[in-house]
């Protein structure tokens, strides 16, 4: 495992688009922390640790996906892959490597957040998080990320082009998954509530019905969903990878 | 046994970029593969290498069903140089290596002074020339030691000298006894470096063998008899007759494909011919090779 890691890193460590991603995701974590909590009526209406983790949530799901696709594509576009293959590498080992990288990516940048939302408990009064809870919403965060990890992994295998996967991956998450979901409401159809957008949002309620922090867990079904959803892509991307010319 | 190839085919759609391809490579041969563009060169070397798969047919390295690990034997490159475009030839060459495993920093120096590309070790690989890329792909193929190099066009983009130098290169390693497949157009080069070759056009195997047999196979004889007229006339009488030229106080005939050197010469005596001079000709490998795509054509 750690020569997957060591072999992923070495490929990011001097790779600036990578750097300024990282960046920019930590500032708009940092400029979360700054946001005043929300306030209806001059009643409290959202905690400050839940709105974090509800920015969080999005903007990881956007850096994090947008990074995945340009990780991929890069090996695609760039024709290392082909290359590694060519060296010694199984394809069954390359989908290894990046599920390793993007479940470590994942986890830091989770982690990170947990972090901040810790100090932010521990320092501010009146703004606490039960640490049990707070452990929670980490892997609700972290489950609902890594799942549009997968979702960006499988559609950049699938697509090869990081133009082409970042509009497949923008269009299919906030358009047309959507939509289909309504269309498939308008027919009463259960598969609406289970499309894997839809699934991954509940594991991540909206702050705006917590005071001060979420009461409501996702039900067994959602995390198993998510599960479900997450084998389903990196399954599939491995098949792909394994019948495909490179 | 290096590698053995049987039956491959590769189709896409309709169109059959390899036809029933087969191999039989021993350790230490240098085998050259020739073809015009789309002849399958890169389609067959693509199959061995794992990155396309086959329609039909199998290959075998070292004994045994291709593997990633296998392949960690084998030094290649295929088509155009690929490398991480933001990392310096040094850092794309640590890369390969944490692929390939247990090569030191020492040796990735080794490998790119035997290329001329230390002084540039810490350029980025996207400011290289394709000549200085080109030579990062051989010194990549080189790392490791591997057993097996394999070639596709490995002088694509040299000036002359760099040209000599790879060249002299792969020759130092076909000396140390390594088994090396090379695909490349400039047909001098093959014949400097290969013991065998292999000539593909549109997915089919022309001819395949060591040089000397590839080159032997044009079935031109050169010869001279005691009564010369009578020797013409009798050529011109044989049933795969194809041409005679006169050459010095020879004469040069060429046949269709099946005559051998015995039999002509077993022919010409059942029709009162006595031949005091018979040799096979050999032509150069671009005129056979050209020869072979024409009457392929035809």
């Amino acid at each position: 495992m750690l020569r997957w890691i060591h072999f992923e890193f070495s490929k990011l460590r001097y790779y600036k688009t990578f750097w300024i991603l990282v960046s920019l995701y930590l500032l708009m974590v940092l400029g979360s922390t700054k946001i005043s909590n929300f306030s209806v009526n001059g009643a409290q209406a959202v905690s400050k640790p839940a709105l974090i983790f509800w920015i969080v949530g999005f903007v990881s799901q956007m850096f994090l996906g947008y990074l995945t696709i340009l990780l991929v594509c890069n090996e695609f576009e760039n024709r290392t892959l082909r290359q590694h293959v060519i060296n010694g590498l199984g394809r069954g080992e390359a989908v290894l490597s990046k599920l390793i990288l993007l479940v470590l990516l994942s986890l830091a940048a989770i982690g990170m957040v947990t972090g901040m939302v810790a100090v932010i408990t521990i320092t501010s009064a009146g703004e606490s998080l039960p640490i049990f809870e707070l452990g929670f919403q980490s892997l609700n965060i972290f489950l609902r990320t890594f799942a549009y990890v997968s979702m960006a992994f499988l559609i950049s295998v699938l697509f090869r082009s990081a133009s082409s996967s970042m509009a497949v991956y923008i269009s299919w998450t906030i358009f047309a998954e959507p939509l289909l979901g309504w269309l498939l409401k308008r027919q009463e159809i259960w598969l609406a509530d289970w499309l894997p957008t839809e699934v991954f949002s509940k594991l991540l309620a909206t702050p705006f019905h917590l005071t001060p922090a979420p009461t409501e867990a996702p039900s067994s079904g959602v995390y198993l969903a998510t599960l479900g959803y997450i084998a389903v892509f990196w399954l599939l991307s491995l098949v792909k990878l394994e019948r495909a010319a490179l | 046994m290096v590698l053995q190839v049987s039956g491959l085919s590769k189709n896409y759609g309709s169109l059959r970029a390899l036809d029933q391809f087969s191999l039989e490579v021993e350790k230490g041969q240098v085998w050259g593969i020739l073809g015009p563009n789309g002849s399958g060169k890169t389609t067959a070397l693509g199959i061995l290498l794992g990155v396309t798969l086959a329609s039909a047919g199998e290959a075998r390295w070292f004994g045994e069903a291709p593997s990633a690990k296998l392949r960690r034997r084998i030094g290649a490159i295929l088509e155009q140089p690929n490398f991480y475009p933001w990392l310096s030839a040094e850092q794309n060459l640590k890369i390969v290596a944490t692929l390939r495993g247990s090569i030191g920093a020492d040796e990735i120096e080794k490998k790119l002074r035997t290329v001329g590309l230390w002084e540039r070790r810490a350029d980025p690989f996207a400011k290289f020339s394709l000549g200085m890329k080109q030579r990062l792909a051989f010194a990549s193929a080189l790392l490791g030691e591997p057993e097996v190099l394999v070639l596709d066009e490995p002088t694509n983009g040299l000036d002359a000298q760099a040209i000599a130098e790879v060249r002299e290169t792969i020759l130092a390693v076909a000396k140390e006894g390594k088994t090396i497949l090379m695909a490349s157009h400039i047909l001098a080069e093959v014949e400097k470096i290969c013991s065998h070759v292999v000539i593909l056009q549109k997915g089919k195997t022309l001819s395949r063998g060591t040089i000397n047999q590839v080159l032997a196979t044009g079935n031109s004889f050169e010869f001279s008899a005691t009564a010369m007229d009578r020797a013409k006339e009798v050529v011109e009488k044989h049933a795969s007759f194809r041409n005679l030229k006169p050459a010095g106080d020879r004469f040069l005939a060429e046949f269709e494909s099946g005559v051998t050197a015995e039999s002509f010469n077993q022919w010409m005596f059942e029709q009162g011919v006595v031949l005091s001079h018979l040799s096979r000709q050999n032509h150069g490998l671009e005129t056979q090779f050209l020869k072979l795509l024409e009457q392929n054509r035809a």
